[in-house]
């Protein structure tokens, strides 16, 4: 077996000019995190829950997003992996009496299994296989903890679950998730910019292409997997302990769903897609509702409506109709060029508006091949995306 | 894009200085925020009412708004010269968003008092959030989950015009077996509403000699019920019970009379499954002459009951369902306590102490009353179903059980020592002598 990716190396980014550009980038970070920072000072109490709503959401749509938006494989099942790790801080703290930070561990380590366990049997297949197939493993814990009454609680779920003591107040609690979710979103994006990220945006195009040239496919999809669903656990007990209270309908493929859909609609393949799309969706179904009774159409609208004219999500919007000519405005094609590919070939998992694209927004799959050292010169061919898709 | 680079790596070593000396200063002052309830002594009394009017169960949901808003519109919205102010939040059937509205009602428009969910799973979400908010008042008019007043209690969380699922069928299976019922199946939802319901008749039935032959359980959401009612045999048993609910119940009621079990085999059914919202849908007489036990009867001639539904008819043009009874009752109970108070509910401990020392003669459901444990004591009636004068099909009372307590006939410490009914725990061997029982030992019952 080959040593993971130790072949490839990351792409040089074209720095040259971008020395402008990336000051403003950094500026824009910092402003996002002087804004989350300052929040709790500007709104009530109300938006602080939403805020921290979102951010827990938007760290379960990341963690799909690894698999899902670099890796190309779209799951159906995570919530059931997210619920493996609240259930696990649920059940050791209410029940078996566990402190909380060991209870957290361990349930995180158990989620860690359990991903190894559920991406073991799926990494082999692909497309509908592969999403039906996570369906079902998210419908196992989901049976579990609808028909496991003793353990789980059944239908009426688990209250209780406590936070932690530094974290009771809602301003505090936010503030530690917004920290947990800092923290999961940095080693993301360091994880999908990596040899091994590059490699997983490979399968994402050419998984036929990445097993001739010595990878090893199946175990690159069952580490992504499983570091996939750790972080969903991450996000399971964050929403364990800001609910005090875990129940099936968490676990249940509807969440699933809802997270990937949150994904999509914040622009899927990007980082800051999923909180955008988990904070769309949080207002909708928090907010609007209060003031609007048919907000569930309300939100079919805006998928609807993002769909037909954003497929990249809005994000993904964002980037080429105001991000790519400001970056172009600053001087810096190259940035720009990069952040075009990036988006476009972010988009190109196959699940949406695939026949709309030409073959050359799948630049940046080519490249991230190339990356990955193809022997191929051709650009890829219609079977080829067939093949990749399939 | 490397972030590997060095420069860029100090750049995030600065940043996140920052964002910790930003953290520290936070904690360090902390944006306040007070979150007084509407309570007090004057003014307005804020309610926030959590009911679902979207997701699956939006019809009942929308039944306990219509019958929360019939008490005030008939009463009068001013109680002890105090205004009651209602919110309404939709919880779409599910407990996070149920916690989501309630924390909004509580943080955003300052509600001390909440009424609702529908739902066990939301009532338990609910319940836990109540147990960390302690000067917040939860009514709880649907949430029937056995345990939020046996072994699960929540001080806070008062049962106003709600129930416990297994109340009203403990005595229908003490009735099936004095009518000589030896073998019985039961048939009952795959979830812990099921599994309560089957549990207090199952408990009961072999009390009294009776033996549960089979137990039946159909997933929430079954839409062909013939697979379940093609297992009883009519000659092997004497009777059947069965729970469904919402969608369920309709389908349930129509198997039964194509499958042509009804009158050939006896059955008894629970308060869901012949509830007035499942009535209303149904066009034929398939239902009708089928029995239940429960502890709301639209067709009853109490003058409580006769009032509400006159009254509900001419507002919302249909019979009202036990949904719409049990919010409408709830109102009555917060006024009946607000008016003893004097309207000065500014002490929490006082208020929950006379919401739960709260006796209604008049309701829609009947007496009612809250036990030690803060269950609810009501009338159960044996209904039957029948075209009313105008054509509608309506539960009739062919018999009252007045006063029946959550603990049935036994001592409720013996009660509380079982689990609560699951699908393991249905009580079937429990108990074994006549020290359980506080009353009505049955014949046969060792001492």
């Amino acid at each position: 077996m080959r040593a993971l990716s130790s072949r490839v190396r990351a792409p040089a980014a074209g720095r040259s000019s971008a020395g402008r550009t990336s000051w403003f980038k950094w500026l824009m970070l910092f402003a996002a995190v002087v804004l989350a920072l300052a929040l709790p000072y500007g709104v009530s109490s109300f938006w602080i829950d939403i805020a921290t709503q979102a951010l827990i959401f938007g760290l379960f749509a990341l963690s799909i997003n690894i698999i899902s938006g670099y890796g190309g494989m779209i799951t159906l099942g995570h919530a059931g992996l997210l619920g493996v790790a609240g259930y696990g801080v649920a059940i050791l703290t209410t029940h078996s009496g566990w402190p909380l930070g060991a209870a957290v561990a361990a349930a995180l380590l158990i989620c860690a299994v359990a991903s190894v366990f559920f991406g073991a049997l799926v990494v082999r297949s692909r497309g509908t296989y592969f999403v039906m197939i996570t369906l079902a493993e998210g419908m196992v814990v989901w049976g579990i903890a609808q028909r496991w009454g003793e353990l789980t609680g059944g239908e009426n779920g688990i209250p209780g679950i406590p936070k932690p003591s530094f974290a009771l107040l809602d301003w505090q609690y936010y503030y530690f998730v917004l920290a947990a979710v800092a923290v999961c979103t940095v080693l993301i994006a360091r994880l999908v910019r990596s040899p091994f990220g590059l490699s997983l945006k490979g399968i994402r195009e050419a998984e036929d292409r990445l097993a001739p040239l010595g990878y090893n496919v199946a175990l690159h999809k069952l580490i992504a997997f499983t570091i996939s669903g750790v972080f969903a656990g991450v996000a399971g007990v964050l929403l364990a302990m800001y609910n005090n209270f875990i129940g099936p309908s968490d676990v249940f493929f509807l969440a699933s769903a809802s997270g990937l859909l949150m994904l999509i609609l914040g622009g899927i393949g990007t980082l800051t897609g999923a909180y955008v799309g988990a904070a769309v969706v949080t207002i909708i179904e928090n907010w609007v509702s209060s003031y609007f009774e048919r907000w569930q159409t309300l939100l079919g609208i805006v998928f609807v409506l993002v769909i037909l004219f954003a497929p990249d999500g809005i994000v993904g919007a964002w980037t080429r109709h105001v991000w790519v000519p400001l970056l172009r405005r600053l001087g810096a094609g190259d940035e720009a060029a990069a952040a075009q590919t990036a988006t476009a070939s972010a988009s190109g998992v196959g699940l949406i508006a695939a026949e709309d694209r030409a073959p050359s927004d799948f630049r940046g799959g080519v490249s991230a091949t190339e990356d990955a050292r193809s022997h191929t010169t051709s650009e890829p061919t219609e079977s080829d995306r067939e093949g990749a898709r399939r | 894009m490397n972030l590997c680079l060095g420069t860029a790596r100090l750049r995030w070593a600065a940043a996140m200085t920052v964002a910790a000396i930003a953290a520290v200063a936070a904690g360090c002052g902390g944006p306040g925020g007070g979150d007084e309830g509407g309570a007090g002594s004057k003014g307005p009394i804020r309610v926030g009412t959590l009911f679902p009017t979207s997701g699956t169960v939006a019809a009942a949901g929308t039944d306990m708004l219509n019958g929360w808003r019939l008490w005030w519109k008939l009463h009068g919205s001013t109680v002890a010269g105090r205004k009651i102010e209602s919110t309404q939040e939709d919880t779409a059937g599910d407990p996070n968003t149920t916690l989501t509205k309630a924390r909004k009602l509580v943080q955003q428009n300052e509600v001390g008092i909440t009424v609702g969910p529908l739902l066990a799973n939301e009532a338990y979400a609910l319940a836990g959030y109540l147990k960390e908010n302690p000067d917040v008042v939860g009514l709880n008019p649907a949430g029937s989950s056995d345990d939020l007043s046996q072994r699960k209690r929540v001080d806070n969380f008062v049962r106003a015009g709600g129930w416990q699922s297994s109340t009203p069928t403990q005595p229908a299976g003490a009735w099936a077996a004095q009518q000589g019922w030896k073998r019985a199946i039961t048939l009952c939802t795959d979830y812990a509403f099921g599994y309560e319901n089957c549990g207090g008749f199952a408990n009961t039935f072999t009390d009294h000699g009776g033996k549960v032959v089979k137990q039946l359980y159909s997933p929430l959401g079954t839409s062909d019920y013939s697979s379940y009612l093609a297992q009883i045999d009519p000659k092997s048993v004497d009777g059947v019970f069965v729970q469904s609910v919402g969608a369920d119940a309709p389908k349930f009621i129509k198997a039964w009379s194509d499958l042509g079990l009804k009158g050939k085999v006896p059955l008894i059914t629970n308060e869901t499954t012949f509830e007035q919202s499942t009535l209303r849908g149904i066009k034929n007489d398939d239902p009708v002459g089928l029995e239940s036990f429960g502890h709301y009867a639209e067709g009853a001639s109490t003058p409580g009951t006769e009032q509400f539904v006159a009254a509900y008819k001419k507002e919302y043009g249909q019979l009202p369902s036990y949904y719409s009874c049990s919010t409408y009752t709830a109102a009555q109970w917060l006024s009946a306590a607000v008016t003893q108070l004097k309207g000065d509910i500014g002490d929490t401990q006082e208020l929950l102490k006379t919401l739960n020392g709260v006796k209604l003669q008049d309701t829609c459901f009947g007496p009612m009353a809250l036990d030690d444990h803060g269950g609810t004591v009501a009338n159960v009636y044996m209904r039957k179903v029948a075209r009313s004068s105008d054509g509608k099909l309506a539960n009739e009372v062919v018999k009252t059980y007045p006063n029946v307590s959550q603990f049935f006939n036994y001592k409720p410490d013996a009660f509380l020592d079982q689990p609560v009914y699951s699908r393991e725990y249905q009580g079937t061997d429990w108990p074994t002598n006549c020290d359980a029982f506080a009353r009505a030992c049955p014949p046969g019952m060792g001492s």
